[in-house]
C-alpha cells in the first residue's frame, strides 16, 4: 500500500479507535499533526490532467504537420512569420498558466508540453524554408535546451519526460555524426535537482514511479553510447556495474520491490549479463574487440573508457559496500557480480583460458540462484523465491541449449543438478519439520 | 516573491525562445543578401521527414579531395572550402582549408578521413525543401528521364555559411519545370 493510501486508512479509522477508547484524543491530534494532510488526487483530476496533456500534444503535432505541408503559395517573410505563430501560442498559454492557473497541473503540464513541441516546430519551420541542411545533432541540443527550464518554471513532469528521451536520442546521434559528447554530462545533471524533488516529494508517488521506468529504459542505451569502445571487453565492467546499482541503490531507496522498476530491472539485467559470460564466445570477442574499432581512434578514448568503467564500477559496487545492518546474502551477491566480472576480465587480459571463466560465471549464477531462493524462502517473500527460482531456470535453459557442450557431459550435469536439487528439498522439509517440532 | 522570480526567469526564457530562431533567420537572410552565387552539380533522391516535411534530399557531386596543406585530420573536423568556376559556369573545389581564409568567399563543412590520405567533404546543402505534393512529383520525373536532366543547385555564400536559393532542372526552377513535364 503506498504511504499516503495508508495515512488516509488511518484518518479513517481513527475516529472509531477513538469512540472504543483504543486511543486518546490527545493521540488522535498528536497523529493528525505528525503526519499532516493528506493530499487526496482524485482520478478525476488525474483524467482532467492526461486529457490536458494529450490534447495539447495533439495540437501542438497537428500544428507542425499542417504547417510541415510547405505551401508553395506562401512567400518567404510569410513562411517565417508563420514560424513564431506555435512558439508565440505556447508561449502565451505558459504565461497564463504561470500568473493566472499555477496550482492546475492540468494547464501546468498542457501548456509546458504544448510550448516544448512549439519550439521545436519553430525550428524546424525555419529550417524549412532556409533549406538549412538535416544537422539533428544541433537541432535537438537546441531544443532540449530551450525546452529544460521549463521542468522547473512549470514544475512540468511531462516536459522532463521528454527532455530525457531527447537528451538520450542527442547523445546517440552524436556518437556518429562527431558531436561534443562531453555536453551530456550538463545537460543529464540539469534534471537530477528536479528527480530528487520528486522523490522527496512523494517516494511512492505515480511520477517517480513512471520516470523510474523511463529510467531503465535509457540508462542502459547510454551507458553504451557513452563508450568509445577502445578497451576491450570494458562493457563488461559497465553493464555489470550498472545493473548492479540499480537493483541495490533501487532496494535501498524503495521499499516496495512490486512496482520498483530499478530492482526489477537492475535484476533481470544483472542475470543477463552474467548470463552471456556463461558463454566462452564473449570471452574471445574481448579478444578480437580491439582491432574492431581500430580506425580513427584517439589516445585519449583508451583513458576516457577506463574513466566510464571505473565510474559505473563505483556506482554498483558503493551501495553494496554501505555498513553491514542486516546480513543480507542476496545483496552481497548481486554486489560481487561487478567484482567478479572485472576480476575474470582481468583474468582473460592475462590468457586465462576461456573455459574457466565459463565456469566462473556458472557457478556464481548456480549459487546466486540457490541463495535468493533461500533467503526468500526463509524471509517468507515471494517474489525474492521467484528470483532464485528465475535465474536458475534461466541458467538450466541456457545450458540445455549450449551447443558447445557434449550430450553426454550435459545429461551428466542435469541429473546431478536434479539429484542436489532433490537432496535439498528433502533437508528444507527435514528442517521445517524440526522447526514445526520444537516449536510444539 | 517567489511567483515573480519565476514569471522573470519565466519572460527570459521567452526572450531566449526568441533570439535563437530569429538568429538563424537573421544569418541567413545576410547570405542572401550579401553572399555570392555559385552553381553546383547535384543529384536528387526523395526520403520523408516527418518533421520537416517533403524535401528533395540532393548530393552535390564532387569525390573525395586533397587537402590544400599535408596536414593530419581527425573526421568531424571543420573545413573551409574555397571555390572556383569552371568554363560552364559550376563551381569546383579549389582548396580545401583546416584555417579560415581571408579575403576569399569560403564555406564551412565537415571533413571525413578517407583512407588513401584524402578527405570526403560532408556538404551543409543536402535537402530541397518543397510543397508535400511537388516533391515525389519532382523526383518521378527526373526518374523517368533516367537521370539524364540537368541538375543545380544555385546557393549564395557568405562567410562561411551557405543557403540555397533553388534547385534547376534544365535551367528551369523546379516548381515551374514540374508543370513543363
Amino acid at each position: 500500500m503506498n504511504k499516503n493510501k495508508a495515512i488516509q486508512w488511518l484518518y479513517t479509522e481513527l475516529p472509531s479507535l477513538e469512540r472504543a477508547g483504543i486511543v486518546s484524543q490527545d493521540t488522535v491530534m498528536r497523529l493528525y499533526e505528525y503526519y499532516g494532510p493528506v493530499s487526496i488526487r482524485s482520478r478525476r483530476q488525474l483524467t482532467k490532467v492526461l486529457l490536458g496533456v494529450l490534447g495539447a500534444a495533439l495540437i501542438g503535432l497537428g500544428v507542425i504537420l499542417l504547417l510541415a505541408h510547405n505551401w508553395d503559395a506562401l512567400s518567404r517573410p510569410t513562411k517565417t512569420a508563420l514560424s513564431f505563430l506555435p512558439l508565440l501560442a505556447g508561449q502565451l498559454a505558459a504565461g497564463f498558466t504561470l500568473l493566472r492557473r499555477y496550482s492546475s497541473p492540468a494547464w501546468r503540464e498542457g501548456s509546458g508540453i504544448y510550448l516544448a513541441l512549439s519550439i521545436g516546430a519553430s525550428i524546424s519551420l525555419i529550417s524549412q524554408t532556409y533549406h538549412i541542411t538535416g544537422d539533428a545533432t544541433s537541432f535537438l541540443l537546441t531544443w532540449t535546451v530551450l525546452a529544460g527550464p521549463l521542468i522547473y518554471l512549470l514544475q512540468s513532469f511531462t516536459v522532463a519526460l521528454l527532455y530525457l528521451a531527447g537528451i538520450t536520442y542527442w547523445l546517440g546521434l552524436c556518437r556518429f555524426e562527431y558531436g561534443p559528447l562531453w555536453l551530456f554530462l550538463p545537460l543529464a545533471l540539469f534534471i537530477v535537482p528536479y528527480v530528487r524533488s520528486l522523490f522527496k516529494e512523494n517516494p511512492d508517488g505515480f511520477r517517480i514511479r513512471l520516470l523510474c521506468w523511463e529510467l531503465c529504459i535509457i540508462l542502459p542505451i547510454i551507458a553504451g553510447l557513452l563508450l568509445q569502445y577502445s578497451v576491450p571487453g570494458v562493457w563488461i565492467l559497465v553493464y555489470s556495474g550498472l545493473f548492479c546499482a540499480m537493483l541495490l541503490h533501487g532496494r535501498a531507496l524503495l521499499r516496495d520491490s512490486r512496482n520498483n522498476a530499478f530492482y526489477i530491472a537492475g535484476f533481470l539485467g544483472l542475470i543477463v549479463v552474467s548470463l552471456a559470460l556463461t558463454y566462452e564466445a564473449t570471452w574471445e570477442a574481448v579478444d578480437t574487440f580491439y582491432v574492431e574499432g581500430g580506425l580513427d581512434k584517439h589516445p585519449w578514448t583508451f583513458w576516457y573508457d577506463c574513466g566510464v568503467a571505473v565510474v559505473f564500477l563505483g556506482a554498483g559496487l558503493l551501495p553494496a559496500a554501505r555498513g553491514p545492518g542486516r546480513r543480507d546474502d542476496f545483496a552481497l551477491l548481486a554486489g560481487a557480480m561487478p567484482l567478479i566480472a572485472a576480476a575474470c576480465l582481468a583474468a582473460r587480459y592475462l590468457g586465462v583460458p576461456s573455459i574457466g571463466l565459463v565456469a566462473v560465471f556458472n557457478l556464481y549464477l548456480l549459487v546466486f540462484g540457490v541463495t535468493t531462493l533461500l533467503q526468500g524462502l526463509s524471509r517468507d517473500k515471494l517474489l525474492t523465491a521467484n528470483g532464485g527460482m528465475a535465474i536458475l531456470s534461466m541458467l538450466i535453459i541456457v545450458r540445455f541449449f549450449d551447443a558447445n557442450i557434449s550430450f553426454t557431459i550435459r545429461g551428466m550435469l542435469f541429473i546431478a543438478l536434479g539429484i542436489a536439487f532433490l537432496i535439498a528439498n528433502v533437508a528444507l522439509m527435514r528442517r521445517a519439520a524440526l522447526k514445526k517440532e520444537v516449536s510444539k | 516573491m517567489k511567483r515573480t522570480l519565476i514569471f522573470m526567469l519565466f519572460l527570459a526564457l521567452v526572450l531566449v525562445q526568441w533570439i535563437v530562431p530569429a538568429g538563424m533567420i537573421l544569418q541567413r537572410e545576410t547570405v542572401l543578401e550579401q553572399g555570392r552565387e555559385y552553381k553546383f552539380h547535384v543529384v536528387p533522391v526523395d526520403p520523408y521527414d516527418a518533421f520537416r516535411g517533403r524535401f528533395v534530399q540532393i548530393g552535390i557531386t564532387a569525390g573525395p579531395v586533397s587537402l590544400a596543406k599535408d596536414e593530419e585530420i581527425v573526421s568531424g573536423k571543420s573545413g573551409y572550402v574555397v571555390f572556383e568556376t569552371d568554363p560552364e559556369g559550376f563551381a569546383v573545389v579549389k582548396n580545401v582549408l583546416l584555417k579560415r581564409p581571408e579575403g576569399e568567399a569560403y564555406l564551412k563543412v565537415s571533413l571525413r578521413k578517407e583512407r588513401n590520405g584524402k578527405v570526403s567533404i560532408i556538404w551543409p546543402f543536402d535537402r530541397y525543401y518543397m510543397e508535400e505534393s511537388a516533391a515525389p512529383v519532382a523526383e518521378k520525373r527526373y526518374r523517368e528521364r533516367t537521370g539524364n536532366a540537368d541538375v543545380y543547385i544555385l546557393a549564395r555564400i557568405h562567410k562561411g555559411t551557405g543557403v540555397i536559393t533553388g534547385l534547376y532542372l534544365d535551367g528551369l526552377p523546379v516548381e515551374r519545370w514540374i508543370a513543363t513535364q
